[in-house]
């Protein structure tokens, strides 16, 4: 479980950092369009596994009855499935911000989970 | 005169007979996705030279300004050609649809929400992406598509172009890198907006009574002839025709087999022309 945890503050602490630098450096009109291309499979990915590394954890719990961590698993694996029903082009920076907030959250929920093991 | 307030932007191409000739009939045309009228130029010429009025508009989103395309909806697309065909409809005794990719989808979504579109042609039409060159990480789409990661992702243009014929692909490829009539990438939005399009026509599409020709390429590296064959199997037209092209890939109106798809079309009006002299009882009761 501890291991699981490690992983999943690690792809977690990737993502923020990534997601960062994306927004700054990366998704600007004067990038190529290949290096954009690779940068969005490369993001896309780690969603991926911290969606996945979410599902298994969540599940891990609720298999040891630990049923208050529920709400909040959901709500980090929705959320950027929510943000992406409700993005347009004009929000997306807001949206954007708003999903790093959320990561941020995360993160601090599963070293929580963490030292409480 | 018979086009009434269309949006002038410079990448629109219409082509109306004037004084001289007053043709009764005529055709809209809807281009790709990421492309413009420009692709369907020779294809409208064509038509134009055998007595067509000729409207193939620019569709939103495309066209001069590259970033408008992150920004458009479908309900944008859909809007816009319905608009358009209504302020044309009434100076026409025949009205045909047709597109090619995203386009085809527009024209059988014209035809679902107006019951007197006369025929449709359907060129590559694209309502699942499944061809033979959609990369292999394509299991992570809906973590792109449905998250805002789509607002960052954009599949760029890459070989084959969509064209077999190499010396027509160079071609395409050079302009593509210019960014003028076609873009070089696909932006993930963009693609999203489509399948929300191909979605809504997929649940609709036994509302398609309008006459119909689909023409797809075998070795279609965008999308396969799935989409083809669900449309042709699905639509509730009484006289539909399904021809499959072996030498072409996606851009069927530019590649090897361009002259048949031409030819294809005429035959395929002419036979719409003929067809609709017979009262419509018998045609349906020959097709039992």
């Amino acid at each position: 479980m501890k291991l699981l945890l490690i992983i999943l503050m690690g792809v977690n602490f990737l993502l923020i950092a990534s997601f960062l630098y994306g927004i700054t450096n990366i998704f600007k009109d004067e990038t190529e369009a290949k290096i954009r291309a690779f940068y969005s499979v490369f993001l896309s990915v780690l969603l991926f596994i911290y969606l996945i590394l979410i599902l298994i954890t969540g599940f891990k719990y609720l298999m040891g009855a630990h049923y208050s961590i529920v709400p909040f698993m959901f709500m980090f694996f929705a959320f950027p499935f929510i943000g992406g029903k409700f993005a347009s082009y004009k929000k997306v920076e807001l949206l954007s911000y708003l999903q790093i907030g959320i990561f941020f959250l995360s993160l601090l929920y599963f070293t929580y989970l963490y030292v409480k093991l | 005169m018979k086009s009434q307030s269309a949006r002038k932007t410079q990448m629109d191409y219409i082509l109306i007979h004037r004084e001289t000739v007053q043709p009764n009939r005529a055709v809209m045309l809807f281009h790709g996705l990421t492309g413009s009228p420009y692709e369907l130029k020779k294809y409208a010429k064509f038509l134009y030279d055998k007595g067509f009025d000729v409207y193939c508009y620019c569709l939103p989103g495309h066209g001069d300004h590259k970033i408008d395309i992150y920004s458009v909806k479908e309900s944008d697309w859909r809007k816009f050609a319905n608009k358009r065909y209504k302020e044309l409809r009434n100076h026409y005794a025949d009205f045909f649809a047709g597109g090619l990719c995203l386009g085809a989808v527009l024209a059988l979504n014209l035809a679902i929400e107006n019951k007197d579109v006369t025929g449709l042609i359907c060129l590559s039409t694209t309502l699942f992406l499944d061809g033979w060159t959609i990369p292999w990480y394509n299991f992570l789409m809906p973590v792109g598509l449905y998250t805002i990661l789509r607002y960052y992702y954009t599949f760029p243009e890459r070989e084959p172009y969509g064209i077999k014929n190499l010396k027509a692909r160079n071609a395409v490829s050079k302009l593509m890198s210019k960014n003028t009539v076609a873009m070089d990438n696909y932006p993930l939005s963009s693609i999203y907006e489509l399948l929300l399009l191909s979605k809504k026509v997929r649940h609709n599409i036994k509302k398609v009574f309008a006459p119909i020709l689909i023409i797809h390429s075998l070795e279609d590296d965008l999308t396969s002839t799935k989409s083809a064959k669900f449309v042709f199997n699905n639509v509730s037209s009484f006289y539909k025709e399904y021809m499959e092209l072996k030498d072409s890939y996606h851009l069927v109106l530019y590649d090897n087999e361009k002259e048949k798809v031409m030819n294809k079309t005429m035959e395929f009006i002419e036979a719409l022309s003929y067809k609709r002299n017979i009262p419509l009882k018998e045609l349906q009761n020959k097709r039992k």
